[in-house]
């Protein structure tokens, strides 16, 4: 491996580092505003947008990125919509992580029982009050560690919008083995800023995963006939 | 003893609860079949039948968690089953106790106590806590204010749960099966502070398969079965001297004849 090489790459990476990121943040928090309106949708079971939902759901968990990414890139263009290289990478993981965002948000909502529902009524709180200081904090922290699993899932989705003709990590790769055949420079430097992006992340979520799992102890009543929040983890990525 | 909390009590005239000819049905099958009672202040009812006989039903639909499909329901004389009814005011009016004690697993016992008093009745914190403080005292469980409900044994979460709804001051209180899921030697503790509840002049309207304690605390027992208050009058001519062949039968249940004679190696 050379070192000189490794430092002339080095700013191309950062660049495509930066775009990465940029591209992950923007659809990550895009496919969590998704999340929480299907989420909401189908668990309040409000007509023909649950449905609408649900066809949602099912279509962008099973079909790959790739392919959204052709359909949009390729595909809207014929119907006359033009969209940049960064606005499709940015629909696209938007369009699939949110079905993943969703179906964890729901999970966790599913797991809260409808008598804790009835029990705050009962007490005289509204509907709203209800939600706001009984289903959701225990809903969202049963969520929490399926949530923090996708958001490392959809950044390291990321990978593919090259094929979008978007100047990714992935892209830069390619772009430098083509051009100067230093392979090796150009992968380990490749391994290495997705390394920099998700490491970090992926041992915050650790933390908070076990804060959670530690409050979580302490939070079940009843631990045998509620659906814990590591099996419903579980069931999300089932 | 001014600092000792007490229960709501208001002077009236007419009764706190009036059940007219209410009818509950999930599809077709009817669950309550035209139920009448009146509930007077300061009476304690004791509601038993044999299970799925519509007694938890009944509670249920008395804050509105069930909603009925016929005849009306009263609170202080005014119809809470007639359309439009705001279902959150009449909750906070009656509380109610659940036989799972429902208590929020994310609150600690104070944030649970507070939760109502705090959001709904819009009770000054200070004070609330204060309230909530005095009831632990009462129930014995002062020391455990910070405890979460994981923490807690059965009992203490019943109890938890009962002081919960008392932080609303309700003027009828329903208890649901509250001793079904305590193991044995926690039912009294429990059962104790519906008793002297009671003594104090709350109004209850308590389901229950303690046969005992419902002979001891209520005023009045009804009993159910097939959605119908099949008999009702004052406990000990109940539970002595039933009238009907229904009743005597599900009491029968209860007791035990040895129809066996002794076996063994004893001589």
């Amino acid at each position: 491996m050379d070192l000189s090489t490794l430092t002339e790459y080095l700013p191309l990476y950062a660049q495509a580092a930066w775009l990465t990121l940029w591209v992950g943040v923007a659809g990550i928090a895009l496919s969590f505003v998704i999340g929480v309106l299907c989420a909401a949708v189908r668990h309040f079971r409000i007509p023909v947008l649950r449905n609408v939902a649900g066809v949602y759901v099912e279509l962008s968990r099973n079909t790959p990125l790739v392919v959204q990414l052709f359909f949009l890139y390729f595909g809207l263009p014929k119907l006359g919509i033009l969209i940049s290289s960064e606005q499709c990478a940015v629909i696209g993981l938007a369009f699939l992580g949110g079905s993943y965002m969703a179906e964890a948000l729901r999970s966790g909502l599913e797991a809260v029982e409808s008598i804790q529902t009835q029990s705050a009524l009962a007490l005289g709180l509204n509907p709203v009050q209800t939600l706001r200081h009984v289903v959701l904090p225990q809903a969202v922290a049963i969520s929490v560690p399926a949530l923090a699993a996708n958001v490392v899932f959809l950044l390291k989705e990321t990978s593919v919008v090259s094929i979008v003709a978007l100047p990714d990590l992935v892209y830069v790769a390619k772009d430098l083995i083509g051009n100067d055949y230093n392979t090796v420079e150009a992968l380990a430097l490749l391994v290495g800023f997705y390394l920099v992006l998700l490491l970090p992340l992926s041992l915050l979520f650790a933390w908070l995963e076990r804060r959670l799992r530690a409050d979580g102890r302490r939070a079940k009543s009843r631990a045998p006939k509620t659906l814990g929040s590591w099996a419903v983890k579980e069931a999300a990525h089932a | 003893m001014s600092d000792t909390p007490q229960v709501l009590r208001l002077p009236k005239s007419q009764p706190v609860l009036r059940l007219d000819s209410v009818v509950k049905r999930y599809g077709e099958r009817t669950v309550l079949d035209g139920i009448s009672f009146d509930v007077a202040e300061r009476e304690v009812i004791a509601v038993i039948g044999p299970s799925g006989s519509g007694k938890s039903t009944l509670l249920r639909t008395v804050n509105g968690l069930e909603p009925i499909q016929g005849g009306s329901i009263r609170l202080d004389g005014e119809e809470i089953t007639a359309k439009g009814t705001d279902w959150s005011k009449i909750r906070a009016r009656v509380g109610m106790v659940f036989q799972s004690y429902e208590l929020f697993p994310h609150l600690d016992v104070m944030g649970n106590l507070l939760l109502a008093p705090v959001r709904v009745a819009h009770t000054d914190k200070a004070e609330a806590r204060e309230r909530a403080m005095r009831w632990l005292e009462r129930v014995g469980l002062a020391d455990r204010a910070d405890a979460y409900p994981k923490e807690l044994s059965g009992g203490q979460k019943q109890r938890i749960a009962i002081v919960r709804a008392l932080m609303m001051q309700p003027e009828v209180l329903l208890l649901d099966e509250i001793t079904a899921s305590l193991d044995p030697e926690m039912v009294r503790e429990v059962l104790d502070v519906v008793l002297e509840l009671a003594e104090e002049g709350m109004t209850m309207l308590i389901v229950t398969h303690e046969m005992a304690f419902a002979r001891a605390i209520a005023d009045r027992v009804l009993f159910l079965d097939g959605g119908k208050i099949v008999e009702q009058g004052e406990p000990e001519a109940f539970f002595t001297h039933p009238q009907t062949e229904r009743a005597q039968r599900f009491l029968d249940t209860f007791s035990f004849t040895k129809a066996r004679e002794p076996q063994g190696l004893a001589r």
